[in-house]
Order: C-alpha cells, then structure tokens, then sequence
C-alpha cells in the first residue's frame, strides 16, 4: 500500500507540474514504436492516459515511425534498445524485466525441427528495424547470413506465416511463447538460440531540456502499465 | 495509428454490393467508401530508379493498401499510378502498360485483373509480359493459373485465422465450426478445412444450391444445429446474404436457434443492431500494402520472375466484436479486450 500511495504521489506531482507548463509551451512528444501483446491502439491509449503530461503517438508500421522521427524531430522515442541504438538516440532509461535488460529470442517452429543450420531457411519476424535493418538484425541474432525473410508488422501476425507454411520458423522473444502456444494446437516447436539477447523497451532522449519531465512522467508508470510495455522497471542511465 | 475505416456499412451491403468476397469497383468486404477527394500523388520521379505500376480503381480501401505499399518500395523504386475504372478499355490498358516503362504491375481489384489478362492475351507471341503483383483481388487462387508471370495476395482472409481469433478470445470451445456455402464455393471451403486442421478445428460444410432461397438457407443452418457445431463462419457470399429481408427471413430465427457465435467477414454484419454477427475478421489493408511490398522486392531479387511463387495468403487482420453479444451470449477470455481492434456497443 505505501509503495503503491508512493507512486500516486510521484505521479501527482508530476502531473501538477506539467499543469503549470502546458499553459506556457507544448508538451513533450514520446513516439513509440513497440511490439506488444496488446493492440498498438491499446497501447497508445494506455501511455495517454497515464503520461498526460507528454504527447503520445504509438505506431504500428516502422515506415510510419521512421517517417515521424525524420519530419517531427521528437522529444523522445520508446522503442526496443537497438532501434534506439540503430538510430543513434542516446539512451534515458533502460526498461528492465527481472533485473534483465535484454530477454532471450526463440525460434518457433510448426511439426518439423529447426536443428541443424538455418542456411537458406524462411523466417518469420516482425519488423524491428525496418527492412534491411531487420535482416541484418535478425541475420547477426542468428549467426546466419543467407536467411529469407517473411516482415511482419505484429506479433500476432506470426502465428499465421505457421499456419499457412509460409514460414518454416518464427523469431520471438521467449516471453511470447507463452501465449502463442496458449492460442494455437499446432505442435509448435520451440528453439533456444545461443547469445540470441535482444535488449528491452528503452527511452531515448533527443531533447535534453525535457529530461526530467519525460523520465519521471515513465517512472510513475504503474505496474500494469509497464507489464503492458514487457517490463517491470526502468533503470535512469 | 492505423487508418481503416468501417465506411460502407449495412445500405450497400443489403444492396448486395458489398458482400461479394471481390472487392469490385463497386465495393469491397472491408467496405471502401467513395474515394476521398484528394487526388493520389505520385512521388518524384528520379533517374536511375526503376518504375512500379499501380493500376488501381480510385477508392478508400484500394488507397489504403497503395499507401503502405508504396511507402514500403520508396527507397528502391519509383511509382506511377493508373486509375482503373468502369470506362478503362482492354486497349487502353495495354497502352499505358506498354508505354508506362515499369518493371512489374501491381493490380488491384478483379476488374483490373481481367485488363491484365486481355493484356497478355493480346501480348501472346510478342515476348514477354509485364510481370504483375495482384491484390485485393478475390479468389486468386482460381485465377492464377490463367496468368503468365504472375503472383499476389490473395483477398479473402483464411478461415483458420478467423476461427483462431474467436477461440482465442471466448470462454467456450471452439472445435466445429459450421459453414453454409454454394457450390461455387466448395473448393474454395475445401482448403480453409485443410487449413484449420492442424489447428483441431474441423469445419462442417452445408451446401445449398446456386438458387438457394431462405427455406435452403434455414434448413442448411438446421442440419449444422443437428450435427452440432461450436460457431458459425459466414462467406462473403452476396447470393446468400442478398438483401435486408432474406437476411431477415433466412438467418436470423436459424441464427438465434443455433445459438452459437458467428464470425463474418463484413464490418455491417457485426453490427449489434443487426442482431448478426459476433466477431468480424477483417484484412488489416495497412498490412497488406506491407506484405505486397514485401512479395515485390522477392519478385524483384528474382529477376522479376513471379510466375513460380505460390499466391501468399494475407497474414494480417483487424477485429471487430459485438460486445453486446459478447456480454450477454459469449463471455470473453480474460485479456481478450486487449487484442480487438474495434469494440462495437
């Protein structure tokens, strides 16, 4: 209870203090760009509510994001760790799941195995980086560089490249298996990777003066909302 | 955020021109609306870069998908864009695509398919066609086979995903699920069985005649009542769906009997005033302009071969559920709010 009275607090105080700015200038803009259980218009609900003082614009497609980052030159970007490092975005807080700052990816598969090599083999992945970036991504993840890829713009979009055999494997973090073995009877075959780490949800901050409303606005996060973003705490760097 | 729109609605779709799984120039399953205003500009052409055709007829959810796609290709290729419509000759399309100076066609709509197929018909013995991508084009699997170098998307968005969904997100099981169908349709309801299988979902076809009227109907519905199914899936059949009283008189009453959720395929039947459907699974168009984009650049990488890539099946989808129904017939899975698109009250 004093915890959570706690983060009431941290989160009323940043809110007034944001009243009293937005008379006077907008509000910091945080883009966003994740890959999430939940809806993207989930999401971007969810982070409206909850940051009132920063404007919030979640994207589904990286095209869209990348877009935004050139034109709306941000105050901040959510956004998994090698995006923000492939766009050069210096990092405010490291999201952290378990003390973790990066999580494990797997390869699902449907009946046949993926042992052996995975040299000239179709995989399904959703878009991280955008196009080449995803492959040159996933192709380093993978230790295998004449992989074919099947781009997806969600993760629930995986599930069916399975179904229809238009993949012969799927990238995911670890922590989705769950619920895509939950949703599916197909006899899904998971395979751990070597060294396949990806690092977690972090802020970027390219506007430095909007620092301390923007990391403490996502600190008072609750933890609910966090669980939304795939982690449980955020670490200030 | 993503752009789609519900548009159409019941009108059009009693009209009988929404419900044809062919997305036409008249209408399509996700419901297009009249086509902004706003005419479609094409991105500067630059030297060097190599030229994509977009022959599309002039309407919302066709500028969706153009949107995406053409956002994806930008890097590599220049675009133009041809609108097709009801006017649009054989002749005239073969002229704009010989003196486009494209590499490849994207097609959208059937319409527009069967120019393209006047088009080599015309080129036969004259050397190679232009290579084409189709999508928003129903039934493309069918078709296929009589177009050289060719390959897309196909329109119609799998059983199996639309079955998935709905089990995902109810508390009851979902094994049977029953289907009501023509017997155009039957090849066509074959496949989606082979692909709900290994997901342990078995489809129960009923056919019903060509001419089938509401006694055909509702006794159809009846005989997958008696053999026990756990949902029922509605085709985008305009015949079987006609008008607002055949729907009235054919399924309701059946509907209600049957007692179980009905997924479907058209943003209208969804709507809880219709006392319709449950869930409607629609293709996410934004996705699809992403997945044909990604079809092209492999046509590209293969030196413009298309012809010997299997049709893709559209992988992504938006949701739509009746929440009056969900609330008082088919309680939600916890989380399930999470993963709809659109929540109808």
């Amino acid at each position: 209870l004093l915890a959570w009275s706690g983060t009431v607090c941290v989160a009323s105080v940043v809110g007034t203090s944001h009243l009293r700015n937005a008379q006077a200038q907008p509000r910091p803009s945080l883009l966003v760009y994740l890959h999430t259980e939940a809806k993207s218009a989930v999401l971007e609900s969810a982070l409206k509510e909850r940051l009132p003082a920063l404007e919030i614009t979640v994207f589904g497609r990286f095209t869209d994001f990348e877009d935004a980052l050139t034109a709306r030159k941000p105050d901040a970007v959510l956004a998994i760790l090698p995006l923000l490092v492939s766009q050069r975005i210096p990092v405010a807080l490291q999201g952290l799941r378990e003390n973790n700052e990066r999580e494990p990816y797997v390869l699902l598969s449907s009946g046949a195995s993926l042992d052996g090599s995975l040299s000239g083999k179709v995989i399904g992945v959703v878009d991280l980086l955008g196009r080449a970036g995803t492959q040159d991504f996933v192709g380093r993840l993978l230790k295998t560089p004449d992989l074919k890829f099947k781009r997806v713009t969600k993760i629930e979009d995986l599930l069916p490249l399975l179904q229809f055999s238009a993949a012969e494997g799927v990238l995911v973090p670890a922590v989705a298996v769950k619920s895509l073995t939950e949703r599916s009877r197909l006899p899904l075959r998971v395979k751990n990777l070597d060294d396949a780490m990806v690092g977690l949800p972090a802020v970027g901050l390219l506007n430095v003066a909007a620092r301390s409303l923007i990391v403490g606005q996502l600190q008072a996060l609750d933890a609910a909302t966090k669980r939304l973003l795939g982690i449980d705490r955020w670490r200030a760097l | 955020m993503r752009a789609w729109r519900q548009g159409a609605g019941l009108a059009l779709l009693l009209a009988g021109c929404a419900t044809t799984p062919v997305p036409d120039n008249s209408v399509s399953a996700t419901a297009a609306a009249p086509a902004a205003m706003q005419a479609l500009v094409d991105p500067t052409r630059r030297p060097g870069k190599a030229l994509i055709l977009i022959a599309m007829p002039d309407l919302d959810s066709f500028r969706a998908v153009r949107r995406s796609l053409v956002e994806e290709i930008r890097k590599e290729f220049d675009v133009v864009t041809s609108i097709v419509d009801p006017r649009t000759s054989p002749a005239s399309f073969a002229a704009t695509l010989a003196s486009s100076g494209a590499v490849c066609v994207v097609l959208m709509n059937n319409p527009t398919v069967n120019l393209y197929r006047s088009y080599q018909r015309g080129r036969k013995g004259q050397g190679p066609v232009l290579p084409a991508v189709v999508v928003m084009s129903s039934f493309l699997e069918e078709v296929r086979d009589e177009l050289d170098n060719a390959t897309g998307v196909a329109y119609e968005v799998p059983g199996v995903t639309s079955f998935v969904n709905l089990r995902s997100m109810l508390q009851r099981p979902v094994r049977r699920v029953g289907v009501v169908h023509r017997p155009a349709f039957r090849r066509f309801v074959q496949r989606q069985a082979a692909l709900a299988r290994p997901e342990q979902i078995t489809l129960v076809p009923q056919a019903v005649p060509n001419d089938a009227g509401p006694a055909e109907v509702r006794q159809a519905l009846l005989s997958l009542k008696q053999s026990g199914v756990d949902a029922l899936w509605v085709l985008n059949d305009n015949r079987l769906l006609g008008d607002g009283a055949f729907l009235e008189t054919a399924w309701r009453e059946a509907i209600d009997n049957l007692a179980v959720p009905v997924v479907v395929g058209v943003p209208a039947l969804v709507n809880p005033e219709l006392r319709f459907g449950t869930l409607a699974v629609l293709p996410d168009l934004d996705a699809l302009g992403v997945q044909t984009a990604n079809l092209l650049m492999e046509v590209a990488e293969d030196q413009w071969r298309a012809g010997g890539r299997a049709v893709e099946l559209p992988v992504s989808t938006v949701t739509l559920m009746n929440m009056q129904q969900a609330r008082l017939q088919f309680p939600l899975r916890e989380g399930a709010l999470q993963r709809i698109d659109r929540k109808l009250e």
